[in-house]
């Protein structure tokens, strides 16, 4: 059956369209423009003469090492915390407590988790301004996501496998690893791509905790500074009148790309989950 | 009636969630290797009591029970009681069938590798072994690798008794077994419990008269949490003592 | 209990550990600040000297810059928002619904730096032009821009809240003869509205807390701006752009933690009211 519309409701599809329009046109405008600035060159050469020529590899491998240390922290605390609020947390106070936690975490601005890291890892910790600083901070910021993500995929599983598990003499930890998290699997991993390329995107945290725009060399350890593009967009926009306009387009179109490439395949990964799952 | 040696016992047995008190002071010897039936209207408790006897009643929250629940002369509520023991000597079959989202072959195994089985020689032999206790054997055997869920309900139910019966379990708790099936596979469900009672103890709660005079040997009616009457199920079935019983039998209530 | 379970439970409680951490760490960097300045005029002065001598550190303007462009993004942004959210829960067929919430999803994964860079480039000079002002890094730019970036967070939640209203309630609705736009309106969105309030209220959180946007497109006058259409900067903006120039332990750097501070306390009493709200009506479910 086709669905018709009134004339009110359809007054209400052109107020979706106006939600829609403006992202899906600025995503289109920022590749467009910049596709006259992408080169092989231009990604997988070294900056020179502070960026104006050459490429931005080392952001671009910065990015990427950063998402390495981050996830590499943040995946196995968060979905700790997030098993545990699901499967264990008794139904009292604290746990109240901590999803009250949990929702005003994911609304810290990133800038105060900016503040934190550098307050504590910076300085407290004396990681210095480093890969790993910016690393940590992420971690922390993109925390309450993962625990989201792995409580909600959890919640996702039928009540009834846990039941038959634990009717058939398993513990509630043999429960949980061998069927309840089985079965959330793809629901965390896609909740944390997700997340991981919201970390993609930060600039104000890692502005604060170790940023570096001009860095002609690769990260060679966490304790080293980085590049990274998000920060070299903004740098590259803002504080250099020299830069060539297609160059900033390019890199712009080079993050953007890469998170959404997170994206996209996270959404279509849980669709062809959701399809092929049976319960 | 020869009496056997009884294997599940409650003593006093109350049970409340919250301050509501779901099962209000019942007792009752349950014989081995029979199958006894608890019947009641819904709503009248006839769950509880049943998953109290594998503990199963503990996951939910604010459960307090009064009283002895006893198997082979054991409270399973007093302290130092292990309750993963518990539930491999107590096995449970659920209202709706519950396969996990693995194979035939792996539902089954679930429960022996729980207990560190891991030679393949020996998980063979006890899927095999269950799923022809079961009566699921000759459906199956061909795809033990496909998905539990690509089994009918009536399948799916009879893999589920597999996989209880895989832990080697001495009484089988069932909670209403055929209420989601229609009337071929709950005649196979219930032919199969007849099976099983030459070896186990089954406990049976089911809202259909018809297949607790059918299969059962006592029978428990539950009214509102009070144990109103229990007895031979001939008994129950054509001289009820209770009055209440011959009411709800008769179809005055329920 | 196995060990396994024993890391978990310490791990869901690094969640609450994080939580106070953060008010922490901030808080002993910004001590210093508030030891030495006891009085209110922090908030209510409008001078932000921070190299003269002596220094001053007043954040009046860079509140004001903050509520006007959240107000900005909060009033374009919500109708647009809630509209969209009654479409994809009430009106449109499930599959086109499925969808457009998946590009809903990703929208909210275009970084802020992004939005920003275009904000720069492409609205700021339109605004400019539209209204012939000197220059379009205002407020109204950055709010425009915010207005955009928060529908993701207000769509999803409020579509949500939406689609938890429970199916017998529009049934009983059309049972008694009422079409669905009537439905709609009378029956889900006023059910609805606890998760619909909390909705707008994590979209105001958010938009509080957006940085990389204002920075690079509010435009950065220091002082109390007199209308949205003129060049200001937001609490957000003050701290990023400056906390990198700033030298380690100066007055400077302890009053920028001082104002994260701030931020930190506003967005916290927006998001507990949000979380209230939730969490509460989960308790009542």
């Amino acid at each position: 059956m086709r669905q018709s519309y009134t004339l009110p409701e359809l007054f209400l599809l052109s107020a979706l369209g106006l939600a829609l329009l403006p992202p899906l046109a600025a995503v289109l405008y920022i590749f467009v423009r910049a596709a006259a600035g992408i080169s092989l060159e231009f990604i997988f050469a070294m900056p020179a003469q502070r960026g104006i020529t050459g490429g931005i590899l080392p952001a671009i491998l910065g990015t990427l090492w950063l998402l390495f240390g981050t996830s590499l922290v943040v995946l196995p605390l968060g979905v700790g915390a997030g098993v545990y609020l699901a499967e264990f947390a008794p139904r009292n106070r604290l746990k109240h407590l901590l999803e009250v936690a949990l929702i005003n975490l994911a609304g810290v601005p990133s800038v105060v988790f900016g503040l934190f890291g550098y307050s504590l890892f910076v300085l407290t910790l004396g990681f210095g301004s480093s890969l790993l600083s910016a690393s940590l901070t992420l971690a922390a910021m993109t925390l309450p996501l993962v625990v989201t993500a792995t409580r909600e995929a959890l919640h996702s599983v039928p009540g009834s496998f846990r039941e038959a598990s634990l009717a058939l003499g398993a513990t509630r930890w043999q429960t949980v690893s061998t069927v309840t998290l089985p079965c959330a699997r793809s629901g965390i991993l896609t909740g944390t791509l997700l997340a991981m390329s919201r970390a993609a995107g930060d600039t104000a945290t890692i502005l604060i905790t170790g940023a570096a725009f001009f860095l002609p060399r690769l990260p060679t350890s966490f304790t080293s500074r980085f590049m990274a593009l998000p920060y070299h967009l903004y740098i590259s926009a803002t504080q250099l009148p020299g830069m060539p306009a297609e160059r900033i387009w390019a890199t712009a179109g080079v993050l953007l790309f890469i998170v959404l490439i997170m994206q996209v395949s996270a959404t279509l990964w849980r669709e062809r989950e959701r399809r092929l799952k049976k319960w | 009636m020869v009496e056997s040696k009884h294997k599940v016992g409650f003593r006093d047995v109350s049970i409340f969630y919250g301050r509501l008190q779901v099962v209000k002071h019942v007792s009752a010897e349950i014989p081995e290797k029979e199958i006894t039936a608890i019947i009641g209207p819904s709503g009248s408790g006839k769950s509880t009591p049943l998953r109290s006897l594998n503990r199963m009643n503990d996951h939910i929250g604010g459960m307090r029970i009064t009283g002895e629940a006893i198997i082979d002369d054991q409270n399973i509520y007093a302290a130092g009681v292990d309750v993963v023991r518990l539930r491999r000597k107590v096995g449970m079959v659920f209202q709706r069938p519950n396969p996990f989202p693995k194979s035939i072959y792996e539902n089954v195994a679930y429960g022996p590798k729980l207990q560190g089985l891991r030679t393949k020689a020996d998980l063979d032999i006890i899927v095999e072994n269950s799923l022809r206790q079961a009566a699921l054997w000759d459906e199956v055997k061909d795809r033990l690798h496909a998905s539990g869920f690509d089994l009918s309900g009536g399948q799916q139910q009879r893999l589920c008794i597999a996989r209880s019966l895989a832990v080697g379990p001495e009484v089988l708790l069932m909670d209403e077994p055929a209420s989601a099936l229609d009337p071929a596979a709950t005649a196979k469900i219930e032919e199969l419990m007849l099976m099983l009672k030459r070896t186990l103890t089954l406990i049976v709660v089911t809202h259909n008269m018809q297949q607790a005079a059918r299969v059962s040997d006592r029978t428990a009616f539950l009214l509102g949490g009070e144990l109103a009457e229990y007895d031979v199920t001939r008994k129950i079935f054509t001289a009820p003592q209770d009055k209440r019983t011959d009411d709800y039998i008769s179809g005055k209530m329920g | 209990m196995p060990y396994q379970q024993k890391l978990v439970t310490v791990a869901g409680y690094t969640v609450l550990l994080l939580t106070a951490a953060i008010f922490l760490f901030v808080a002993a960097q910004a001590w210093p600040f508030f030891r030495d300045q006891v009085d209110l005029s922090f908030f209510t002065g409008d001078r932000w000297l921070p190299v003269s001598s002596p220094p001053s550190f007043q954040i009046r303007g860079f509140l004001v810059s903050s509520f006007m462009i959240t107000s900005m993004a909060i009033v374009v942004g919500c109708p647009i928002g809630i509209l969209s959210a009654v479409c994809l829960a009430e009106l449109l067929p499930r599959q086109a619904s499925i969808l457009l919430r998946s590009v809903f999803e990703m929208t909210a994964g275009i970084p802020s730096v992004v939005w920003g860079f275009l904000g720069l480039t492409v609205i700021a000079p339109f605004v400019a032009r539209v209204f012939n002002l000197n220059t379009g890094l205002t407020g109204f730019s950055a709010g425009l821009v915010l207005s955009v970036m928060i529908l993701p967070t207000l769509v999803s939640l409020a579509d949500e809240a939406l689609r938890a209203v429970p199916r017998e309630y529009a049934e009983a609705s059309y049972a008694l003869g009422a079409t669905r736009w009537q439905t709609i309106w009378r029956v889900i969105v006023p059910a609805a509205r606890g998760g619909i309030v909390a909705a707008v209220l994590l979209a105001m959180g958010r938009a509080i807390g957006e940085t990389m946007t204002v920075l690079m497109v509010a435009g950065g006058r220091l002082t109390t701006p007199g209308s949205i259409f003129e060049p200001m900067r937001p609490i957000t903006a003050l701290i990023a752009a400056e906390v990198t120039n700033a030298a380690r332990h100066s007055e400077q750097y302890h009053a920028l933690f001082a104002a994260g501070l701030v931020l930190f306390s506003i967005t916290l009493a927006v998001n507990a009211i949000a979380a209230a709200v939730i969490v509460g009506k989960k308790a009542e479910a």
